[in-house]
């Protein structure tokens, strides 16, 4: 278990550095009271922001440690679906996180590029 | 066998906990020597990665502390920011299998030695209970 925790607490501690993230938790409180939107409805987005971050830190850090992966290989170390995965992929692909190295069979293998994410302004411009 | 001990690690503000902790020092107050205080300058300054890299390391519990809510903060928001990151926090460590009452946040005046020391005290009996980390071997709440 301790192993699967420490994965978990890195993918977090990853997530938090997110900058969305940062801004949306720190503006909570003035968005609520705005009436911008309700206290359940602005946990339910931070949640799920969070989720999908520490979902891609998890494949990030996989990815980083042991080398190029496919989706099948990080499926069973993470117990993410497939679908799960192939979506963070495409998400992360277009934000310039991970490439696609090889082929392996049916399967492409991916890798962390480690390159800097795009900037907001510069996802617009896209 | 001995008796479990748990390892607390206390992020505490400089303008309000961490002199409270001082004059429970000076007070001679008795409380447990579990906690390891780092002082910061405000409670808002406590990053989450602070929090998680704690628990990494080992932590059986952290302890955030600083000015009183709604005015006492002497950055005006701080205590704040640190409220609602701890209570985000104590979600995601529930959604790991960590219990969140290991992630404690409390208020304490520089006036308070006799508070800080209840706080400490508490928190090693609950610790206590609950036992050690996940992380080293505790069971934690198996999720």
């Amino acid at each position: 278990m301790s192993e699967a925790l420490r994965r978990k607490l890195d993918a977090a501690t990853g997530a938090f550095k997110d900058e969305r993230l940062r801004w949306l938790v720190g503006r909570s409180e003035e968005m609520v009271l705005s009436g911008k939107m309700s206290r359940e409805e602005f946990e339910d987005r931070v949640n799920g922001i969070l989720q999908t971050e520490i979902e891609r830190w998890l494949i990030l850090n996989e990815l980083k440690s042991k080398g190029p992966q496919t989706i099948e290989a990080l499926s069973k170390t993470l117990g993410l679906t497939h679908r799960r995965i192939l979506e963070h992929m495409i998400a992360m692909r277009w934000l310039g996180r991970v490439s696609v190295v090889e082929e392996e069979g049916d399967w492409y293998l991916y890798a962390a590029t480690g390159a800097p994410e795009a900037s907001p302004e510069k996802e617009t411009e896209r | 066998m001995s008796e479990f001990s748990p390892r607390i690690v206390g992020f505490l503000c400089n303008w309000c906990s961490y002199a409270g902790a001082d004059l429970a020092g000076l007070s001679r107050l008795e409380y447990p020597t579990n906690i390891r205080i780092i002082r910061v300058m405000c409670s808002g300054r406590v990053d989450p990665a602070f929090i998680m890299e704690a628990f990494r390391e080992g932590a059986d519990g952290v302890l955030v502390a600083g000015c009183h809510m709604p005015s006492d903060c002497h950055y005006m928001t701080g205590n704040f920011k640190a409220n609602r990151r701890v209570a985000l926090l104590k979600r995601v460590l529930e959604q790991f299998g960590v219990e969140p009452e290991r992630l404690r946040i409390e208020w304490v005046s520089a006036s308070e030695g006799q508070k800080f020391a209840m706080v400490v005290t508490k928190m090693v009996d609950d610790l206590k209970k609950l036992g050690p980390s996940p992380l080293r071997g505790g069971g934690g709440n198996g999720v």
